[in-house]
């Protein structure tokens, strides 16, 4: 099991982790979902070893990692936020260097680099260069290279980020393999889908702290009193919107990409009024959607904003 | 550390552009810079046959400042209208012809010398038709004896006086300057494996600390050194150069020197964040060190006291110094111990500051925040 107990780390005034505590089991798909500067790659950071907390103690199997991190290290696969791979060597080569930094060589090396390109879908592109590769292709490599040893837990840093949706698809299908073979996944992200798609349990961080954790349902459970409504329009105006401030004071509002969505208490009845204030503001609603809450949802309701303001 | 050695090794494969360059541009600067006329004035010579002209010829030959090239007088005609910059001498039994596009001094001079050659061999002529060659020598002795001033040059100490030798300095100065480069280059893979996630990878993998430092400058350090040994060993070997039995002196020196450099990139690449920064401050100092430094010229021309008060910054001058001292001065280790010395020290010094300043700032690279 790792464990995070309060962790916390500052550089030099500004404290960007504060107090954290997480949990991982064997066999668990963790998420850490907060926005870009929430503290997300500076925790894994500490959970992996790479940096020294300022305060607090990470335990792996329940003795800390500060002044023996080995048994944690061979554990653990790590797939960098950055492509952390020497783009004027080959695929197989890359592999191979990594593979035996981490010990393996010979037969076994080369037995391994075939199953791990196998995995990620790109034996037939083995010897080509990697500066060559599309950005999809470079991320697949970049997963590659952490499973080499065969790492009993893997911590991805947001491995989609910047790559085109099929290459995105694709990374998820087989990050969901990893889990379904039985890994224990850590896996950072601001892509709320991604989390909802991949992990059981979610800690959600925001300012350097977790603000909330809990499996998906719990998560849903704190907003299970909230309902959102996404409204189209034909002309989105100033008048209506204050109109409907309004009318419900408690509501939060939020319009992207001219559609306003509405967060508002389930007790109230809001689609009459909606539409009728609608009619005596002049617009026309084209859509109207009530929707279940999801873990967006449950953002905005802990911290008053979108997961990727 | 035989991993990243191999992965180097691989990079470098793919992209030896730079050290081919880095090597090429050495051997043919210090070649053509080198095999240039040594600060002498080149003076093209053809004689008419006579004894006289070829007299007056060996006589010049004896004259230091210049650069005698024969040729016939045809080829002197041609070359006088072609090359308004040649200076060229035709020399007959009783005349002489100056071509030159300038009345300088350097040419009055070459004039005077060539008069005053054609007036000795002319007395020494008519002595030895009256006297004999016993007379000659008599008088020989007595101009020697009634000469006014007797004069004798002495230094106090023998490293004061300046010897200088054009193809050696060329060489030196520019197999140090390039070398910076190769070296520094090869340094910044350490930054550039510390922004991708290279080295936060290699350390989960439990290669320690000193491990990666010790594969990444190692690896710099035997090309560097790779380097400069091809050039010193073209130049001794395939090409002749003079190097006064001090060929294995000046290796061990250079050996000293590229540890000096690659401390000065590691403490480089400390300050900085990326690989670019690094390169602009790596272009500017090396031009810089290599002028304060003695690459391009040598120090004993340098008037400016503020720039020769400079020169201890630089480590291109310690090593310029020394190797100039065992090769054309013949001097020992013993006369060079001040600094290499000073080498060492500084190359501590430098490797201790950056590397504490680059693990200092590498906590950084872990964080995105």
């Amino acid at each position: 099991m790792l464990q995070a107990i309060n962790l916390s780390k500052k550089y030099k005034t500004k404290v960007v982790v504060k107090e954290v505590n997480v949990e991982l089991f064997a066999g668990e798909s963790v998420g850490l979902l907060g926005p870009n500067g929430a503290g997300k790659s500076t925790t894994i950071s500490m959970l992996s070893s790479l940096v020294q907390p300022s305060s607090g103690d990470v335990l792996w199997n329940e003795k800390s990692i500060a002044k023996n991190p080995d048994p944690l290290r061979k554990a653990l696969g790590v797939v960098p936020q950055e492509i952390a791979l020497y783009p004027e060597l080959s695929a197989r080569e890359n592999l191979a260097f990594f593979g035996r930094v981490n010990g393996l060589k010979g037969e076994l090396l080369a037995t391994r680099i075939t199953e791990v390109l196998t995995k990620i879908g790109l034996l037939d592109r083995q010897k080509d260069i990697v500066k060559t590769f599309s950005g999809g292709m470079k991320r697949r490599l970049n997963i590659g290279s952490a499973l080499l040893h065969k790492p009993s837990i893997l911590i991805m840093d947001e491995p989609t980020v910047g790559i085109d949706p099929q290459s995105r698809a694709y990374i998820l299908e087989t990050v969901k393999q990893f889990v379904a073979d039985g890994m224990t996944l850590l896996y950072t992200s601001h892509y709320m889908e991604e989390v909802e798609m991949l992990c059981d349990k979610i800690y959600i961080m925001d300012q350097g702290k977790i603000i909330a954790h809990g499996t998906k349902e719990e998560l849903k459970e704190l907003v299970s009193d909230n309902q959102t409504i996404e409204l189209k329009t034909n002309l989105l105006t100033e008048n209506f919107e204050k109109n409907l401030k309004e009318q419900f004071p408690q509501a939060t509002f939020r319009i992207d990409e001219e559609i306003l969505t509405i967060s508002m208490s389930k007790s109230e009845e809001p689609l009459a009024n909606i539409f009728a204030i609608a009619a005596a503001s002049n617009v026309v609603i084209t859509s109207a959607i009530v929707k279940v809450p999801s873990l967006e949802d449950v953002f905005l309701h802990l911290t008053g904003k979108a997961l990727r303001d | 550390m035989k991993g990243i050695w191999i992965a180097r090794f691989l990079n470098l494969k793919r992209k030896p552009v730079v050290l081919i360059m880095m090597t090429v541009m050495t051997l043919v600067m210090a070649y053509v810079v080198g095999s240039s006329s040594n600060g002498k004035m080149s003076v093209s010579v053809a004689v008419d046959g006579t004894e006289m002209s070829q007299a007056v010829l060996e006589k010049l030959k004896e004259e230091d400042g210049y650069s005698l090239i024969e040729i016939t007088a045809e080829e002197l005609q041609q070359k006088a209208k072609k090359d308004i910059r040649m200076v060229g001498i035709g020399l007959k039994e009783n005349s002489y012809t100056i071509y030159s596009a300038s009345d300088s001094d350097n040419v009055r001079n070459l004039s005077l010398r060539i008069e005053s050659a054609y007036s000795n061999i002319s007395f020494k002529k008519q002595v030895i038709q009256v006297g004999g060659v016993e007379a000659w020598k008599d008088i020989e002795i007595s101009l020697q004896e009634d000469q006014a001033f007797h004069i004798q040059t002495e230094a106090m100490d023998e490293s004061e006086v300046f010897r200088y030798d054009n193809a050696l300095q060329s060489l030196f100065g520019f197999t140090l300057f390039f070398v910076f480069y190769t070296v520094s280059i090869n340094v910044q893979f350490i930054l550039e494996d510390k922004r991708t996630g290279v080295w936060n990878r290699l350390k989960l993998a439990s290669v320690s600390k000193f491990q990666l430092y010790v594969g990444h400058l190692s690896f710099s350090y035997i090309i560097g050194l790779l380097q400069v040994m091809l050039v010193l060993f073209v130049f001794r070997y395939v090409l002749g150069t003079n190097m006064y039995g001090g060929f294995w002196k000046v290796g061990i020196i250079a050996a000293i020197y590229v540890l000096l450099v690659m401390a000065f990139s590691v403490f480089v690449i400390s300050l900085v964040k990326t690989v670019s920064q690094s390169s602009i401050i790596i272009s500017l100092v090396a031009v810089a060190f290599a002028m304060i430094g003695g690459a391009y010229w040598p120090l004993e021309i340098v008037q400016s006291e503020a720039l020769l008060a400079m020169k201890w910054i630089s480590p291109i001058y310690y090593a310029m110094e020394s190797m100039k001292q065992v090769t054309v001065y013949e001097g020992t280790f013993g006369s060079i111990w001040t600094y290499v010395s000073m080498m060492v020290v500084i190359a501590i010094v430098l490797l201790m500051v950056g590397i504490s300043l680059l693990e200092k700032r590498t906590e950084r690279y872990h964080s995105s925040e």
